[in-house]
């Protein structure tokens, strides 16, 4: 089974690489998953984050089923444009 | 008188075997053990327990487990698929999330002691230092959500950032 193991380093490499905001992101995961799980489920929210979903929508039935609800991330003023607002 | 005095009969000197056990072994019978009179006991006592006997007889033993005819060379036949990783749940009722803090069920407060995770909050704050300098930098990037920030404002309260 591949392992996925990415650290400190490969974070901030791609970081790097990434110049601004996109849905389903590293950080679009992490953002989605800590507003739906709860900010003290903050280190199941980044390993959850971690994951290659097929897509945003994989991404969100799994948050609906976990919590029964919608993801509640990606609010405030400078959401991403072309993504419906939660 | 003709032949031997001594052919025949009941010789008292003679070895006797007065078990009822056959001493090679021997199918015996099919009933068991036979019943046996025992005498010495009190008046009555011993047709008491001749009665005994016949009405429970020595059991005859379990058969034999007859052995699977398999044909030499033919594979093993697969397990059942219950009980697997990828088996249906035997609870379908119950929430995927119970026993854990967040989603509908019951949380960790339903598992037994032994299951609890004590080290959770260690854990969880060594997870978070461990991203939080990549996680900070992404605040930084256009069109990034306050939901995200507030998060990661969060954060920096949890490690003491």
């Amino acid at each position: 089974m591949l392992q996925i193991h990415i650290s400190v380093s490969s974070l901030t490499f791609l970081d790097k690489l990434v110049d601004k905001w996109r849905a389903g992101s590293l950080w679009d995961n992490i953002d989605q998953f800590a507003s739906s799980l709860g900010y003290e489920n903050a280190a199941v929210a980044i390993q959850l984050a971690m994951i290659p979903w097929e897509s945003t929508d994989d991404r969100d039935k799994f948050i609906g089923a976990l919590t029964g609800d919608s993801p509640k991330g990606n609010s405030g003023q400078n959401y991403v444009s072309g993504t419906p607002r939660r | 008188m003709a032949g031997n005095s001594n052919s025949g009969g009941y010789r008292p000197s003679a070895p006797q075997n007065n078990t009822g056990i056959s001493a090679t072994g021997g199918a015996g019978s099919k009933n068991g053990q036979p019943n046996r009179y025992i005498s010495g006991g009190k008046y009555g006592e011993g047709k008491a327990l001749m009665q005994q006997q016949q009405g429970a007889s020595m059991s005859a033993g379990p058969a034999p487990m007859a052995a699977p005819q398999v044909a030499p060379g033919t594979p093993a036949a697969p397990l059942p698929l219950e009980n697997q990783l990828m088996s249906p749940t035997n609870n379908p009722m119950e929430p995927i999330t119970a026993g854990v803090d967040f989603g509908p069920g019951p949380g960790s407060e339903a598992l037994p002691n032994n299951i609890s995770a004590e080290t959770r909050g260690i854990d969880n704050t060594a997870i978070i230092k461990k991203y939080y300098p990549a996680l900070v930098k992404a605040t930084q990037l256009p069109d990034a959500p306050d939901s995200y920030k507030r998060f990661i404002s969060y954060l920096s309260g949890q490690i003491g950032g």
